[in-house]
């Protein structure tokens, strides 16, 4: 039974979590890009 | 263990540092307490990822899907064999060569704390505020990019990064993997995932003699044979396992239980 209980909390959880990266990646997958790839200088306490 | 432990830190330090070409810098947050402010950073840290959509007012479901990944697969095994800046409080207790220099209580609900006030004040002052005292920053961004980017020079912050790293550099040195137990905001993420992680470090009650060996060598300070499984402050480190002298403790990958 307890087994069971967390197969369902695992099952339940990989299904979201699949769920929120196949829907949103398209949109969001580029926002994130563009936080590694252009740098914020003023984050790191350096100017130019 | 402890050298395979090295090396998957050693290789998880390289691939973090694959992004030397812009093609290789991916839209995929690391697993890891890693900034990418660095100037080879190949992946994003999760941590100024949801900074930046709190700033944005926004719910960042494709990082979260991402990390909430990563912890289900191995909760927090992630920081205890590939972290870099775990590795970098390894590599301090190295130079000490002796255990903790005073215990410290564990404070499990610390580093929760820590992560709702990091995102709480993004989401206030529409900035990431952490990213500019966040030691990992310091690190493994602000001080290689003074170096590699000549015409940057210092600021204000840059200051502050170098402080508050000098006061965790002193508290790694006192107490081992201080960030961890105590501070890491993605700790506290992957912490969370550590009761329902198909990974887990088990205890075969049949087989244990209540030594507590394996607790007297535990980095992360737990203090009861039981909570062992579950705990959000085990990193997984596996120390534990090299410590039993009766096999009781081992690493188990499933699904059901």
């Amino acid at each position: 039974m307890k087994q069971n209980r967390w197969l369902i909390v695992r099952l339940t959880l990989l299904a979201v979590f699949v769920a929120f990266v196949a829907v949103f990646a398209a949109d969001q997958y580029g926002l994130v890009r563009s936080f590694v790839r252009f740098l914020c200088t003023s984050c790191l306490g350096l100017t130019e | 263990m402890k050298k395979l432990r090295w090396a998957t830190q050693f290789l998880a330090l390289v691939l973090v540092n694959i992004g030397f070409l812009q093609v290789l810098k991916l839209g995929l947050p690391c697993p890891f307490f890693y900034c990418y402010g660095c100037p080879w950073a190949a992946f994003a840290c999760p941590i100024g990822t949801f900074q930046h959509y709190a700033a944005l007012q926004q719910f960042p479901f494709y990082a979260l899907g991402v990390v909430g990944l990563f912890g289900l697969a191995l909760g927090r095994f992630w920081c205890g064999w590939g972290c870099p800046f775990g590795t970098v409080q390894d590599l301090v207790m190295l130079v000490r060569r002796r255990g903790d220099a005073f215990k410290l209580r564990r404070v499990p609900w610390m580093k929760f704390l820590v992560l709702a006030v990091i995102i709480l004040v993004a989401w206030v002052a529409v900035d990431t505020l952490f990213c500019k005292i966040c030691p990992a920053g310091s690190l493994f961004a602000a001080i290689p990019h003074r170096f590699v980017s000549s015409e940057l020079s210092f600021g204000t912050f840059f200051y502050v990064h170098l402080a508050t790293l000098a006061v965790v550099l002193v508290a790694f040195y006192l107490v081992g993997r201080f960030w961890c137990r105590y501070l890491c905001p993605l700790g506290a993420i992957f912490g969370a995932f550590n009761p329902v992680s198909l990974l887990k470090v088990k205890v075969d009650f049949s087989k244990c003699q209540r030594c507590e060996s394996c607790l007297k060598v535990c980095p992360a300070g737990i203090e009861k044979l039981e909570e062992i499984e579950s705990c959000t402050d085990c990193t997984r480190c596996g120390k534990c396992i090299e410590a039993c002298d009766n096999d009781a403790v081992r690493i188990s990958a499933s699904f059901r239980d």
